[in-house]
């Protein structure tokens, strides 16, 4: 905890007060290694996911085949990426064939599930449900060009809830947030916090 | 080579995309397993790579040019070494000072900058004219703001009974939150429909291959998920994950 | 009665099968719909084109491929504005591990191979060759502790060797890129807050202004900061992307998709409406009987 206090202050002191050069030059070196760290985690989940595959192969649990998939994709990417270069042929096959198109459908499927949302949880059956439905649509209208040929008039009360409205609304949301991230800086100096962030191992009282 | 190349990557994209698609149809399929695993193992090695291409493309020639003068690069990397023996229970708590190092920078690094741009900013943007706003519209716009801000803050008090005229702020807040909501999930909408259709329009266009190829596979994929589910389906549970 | 008992029990897979259709029939058979501009595009557009020669751009890619379909068209728009403006360098950097081969590819749309090379990074972008007038770091890990080291030591954090291990000193000197002050323009694609940390730690430290094209579910946010001054444009999600296209008269993919974009929010409304038809003449009737 006292390592954590340390650090933190090294980081904080230097950007409200003038300080020596030697504790800039701390600050910054303190925040190089915490990317350099980064970027070595990366590899104990890696290692813990191969891990975890293995088992379930060896088991032979439902479904232990897609497990020799992801051990096959997941090294060859290594061992080509790192050999021969990010720039190999089959490291940017993997990319274009998995990544890519994986990482894009994953939220685009958000689409189908928000348009039967649409269908289902837009019901006006009480007056806050109905603001909820009122601002959604005259968004809606605003955002489609359609929607701005057939009703113009609804553009300027659509900037002005997105605008205003809800941007000051969500200007709750930053402030609030930003309020609770200094919060949790504080009580992480304070020791209160060590469990949420992997430093102690949390316990967890089961009563008798 | 080249054309293989392409219509292997159409193919194995194609089959990526519309596999988890499959999802959608609201029933165990083997392309939906594929796709997610094949994805999940793809973007692994990726972080992986990525990463570690990092240390020797920036850190490692910073200690080669002049080590003399760069020797805390050699404990940044001591302690990202460190980070390694998490692995094993027996040396995780080695792995903490690490962790803590980055924990603290991480934690200080993303709030002493935040004190100034999501609250002291924030709140200065909220203070505005009222009384010289320069025309009708302004003041209705400051008003807006200022009102909705001060409500919607009420409606976030946890600690305190509501009561009074802090109960009607509370209410009114309450709305305010409604109708933001209202435009947030269209903002939403927007984006993941931007995304959907800039996705989609790889596959459908040029038509040869591109809508050819869809069309293929997404027909081979329902079929063989419908007769899956119809007549196989002791085949259909070996071929799942659990 | 059993029309409205149909529209109330209608199976979501009927709904899923209709968006998919009626995006497949509009991207194939595009109408041609006029756009309006929105002021924080024209605000974006103004920015890129007030740069002047000498000027430093940093664009920087935070995004991830769940974003860059929506964010392809603003990329592709708005860095041709960049590259066409003279005496303009760029330093193309990631904060997300999958963007340098998206960034590879924005690259290959807008420009060509330089004479005498086959493959990355030499392309020719409107003019401007690659180590002469820009270069590409690629990717950092870290995120926002990489901006802030960014911040505090340019040099140090950016290393000598670009994404593929070409030695770009000789450009960084050439063109007086020394500390992080030097810089002109930020100028971020987001799917994660990659402008904010920019914005953080580069104009509350130094003034440098930032801008941010972001996917639609960070638009709500952008807004806060552009309204509180922190940023200095922004262009959200698609249909800002369209609005640039039309601006910069570059005809592309964000452009080409506000007929699908706005027949399937009409789609949603409609039901919306559906949905409360159901809800009213069979849903809630039932709940009553109960």
């Amino acid at each position: 905890m006292a390592l954590l206090i340390i650090v933190s202050l090294i980081i904080y002191v230097p950007y409200f007060f003038q300080v020596p050069q030697a504790v800039t030059n701390l600050e910054t070196w303190l925040i190089d290694s915490s990317v350099v760290i980064g970027a070595f985690a990366v590899w104990v989940g890696f290692i813990t996911s191969t891990r975890r595959e293995v088992v379930r192969i060896q088991r032979k649990r439902r479904g232990w085949f897609y497990g020799v998939l992801i051990l096959v994709l997941s090294w060859t990417m290594v061992i080509v990426g790192l050999g021969l270069g990010k720039t190999h042929v089959i490291f940017e096959f993997l990319q274009y064939a998995f990544v890519l198109p994986g990482d894009s459908t994953i939220y685009a499927i958000l689409v189908f599930y928000l348009t039967s949302a649409g269908a289902r949880a837009f019901r006006v059956n009480s007056f806050e449900s109905g603001l909820l439905t009122v601002g959604a649509l005259f968004v809606l209208l605003k955002q489609a060009p359609l929607g701005e040929l057939l009703i113009p008039w609804a553009v300027p009360v659509s900037t002005y809830l997105e605008n205003y409205v809800a941007m000051a609304a969500t200007r709750v949301f930053s402030v609030s947030l930003a309020v609770g991230a200094v919060v949790l800086a504080i009580r992480l100096m304070m020791g209160q916090e060590l469990a949420l962030v992997g430093l102690v191992e949390r316990v967890v009282k089961r009563e008798e | 080579m080249a054309d293989i190349y392409t219509w292997a990557v159409l193919i194995l994209s194609t089959l990526t995309t519309f596999g988890l698609y499959m999802i959608l149809s609201g029933v165990d399929n083997p392309w939906f397993a594929f796709a997610e695993h094949a994805f999940v193992g793809c973007a692994i090695g990726l972080s992986v790579v990525v990463s570690t291409d990092y240390i020797f493309r920036t850190i490692v020639p910073r200690i080669m040019t002049d080590p003399g003068k760069n020797w805390p690069t050699f404990i940044s990397i001591a302690l990202g070494l460190m980070m390694l023996l998490r692995i094993h229970k027996d040396t995780v708590h080695i792995a903490r000072i690490p962790i803590t190092i980055a924990t603290g920078a991480g934690i200080a690094v993303g709030t002493r900058a935040t004190l100034f741009s999501g609250i002291i900013n924030q709140i200065r943007a909220t203070i505005l004219p009222v009384f010289s706003a320069t025309d009708i519209w302004a003041l209705i716009y400051n008003l807006t703001v200022i009102l909705c801000v001060l409500l919607v803050f009420t409606y976030y008090f946890y600690t305190m009974e509501m009561k009074g005229p802090l109960k009607s702020a509370n209410s009114v807040g309450k709305y305010i939150l409604y109708l933001a909501f209202g435009v947030l999930f269209s903002q939403t909408y927007m984006g993941r429909l931007g995304l959907l259709l800039g996705h989609l329009e790889n596959y459908l266009t040029p038509y040869f291959p591109d809508f050819f190829v869809t069309v293929t596979i997404v027909l081979i994929m329902i079929v063989s998920t419908y007769l899956l589910h119809k007549r196989y389906p002791d085949l259909l549970k070996k071929v799942t994950p659990e | 009665m059993s029309v409205i008992k149909a529209i109330a029990t209608i199976d979501r897979r009927i709904y899923y099968s209709a968006v998919f259709i009626i995006t497949a029939i509009m991207l194939l058979f595009p109408i041609g719909l006029p756009l309006k501009v929105s002021p924080e595009v024209r605000a974006a557009y103004n920015m890129i084109d007030s740069l002047e020669p000498g000027d430093i751009v940093i664009i920087n890619f935070c995004i991830t491929a769940s974003g860059y379909n929506e964010l392809k068209g603003a990329c592709n728009s708005m860095i041709a504005h960049v590259f066409e403006k003279p005496g303009v360098k760029v330093i193309f950097t990631a904060t997300a591990d999958q963007a340098p081969i998206m960034l590879e590819e924005i690259i290959a749309n807008n420009g060509e191979l330089m004479a005498g090379y086959s493959d990355y990074p030499y392309f020719d972008i409107r003019g401007k060759k690659y180590g002469v007038d820009y270069i590409n770091m690629g990717y950092y890990p870290g995120l926002f502790k990489w901006v802030a080291a960014l911040s505090a030591d340019l040099r140090g954090s950016l290393g000598n060797n670009d994404w593929y291990g070409v030695d770009v000193t000789q450009f960084l000197n050439s063109n007086g890129i020394m500390e992080a002050r030097d810089v002109d323009l930020v100028l971020s694609f987001d799917s994660d807050d990659g402008a904010g940390d920019f914005m953080r730690y580069f104009y509350l430290e130094y003034g440098t202004p930032v801008m941010q094209s972001m996917i639609g579910v960070m638009v709500a946010g952008a807004k806060v900061e552009y309204n509180a001054g922190n940023y200095a444009a922004i262009v959200p999600s698609i249909r800002g992307a369209a609005e640039y296209q039309f601006l910069a008269d570059y005809p592309g993919f964000a452009l080409t998709q506000m007929d699908a974009f706005s027949i399937i929010q009409f789609f949603l409304i409609f039901l919306m409406i559906l949905g409360n038809i159901g809800y009213y003449g069979y849903t809630r009737n039932l709940k009553e009987v109960k």
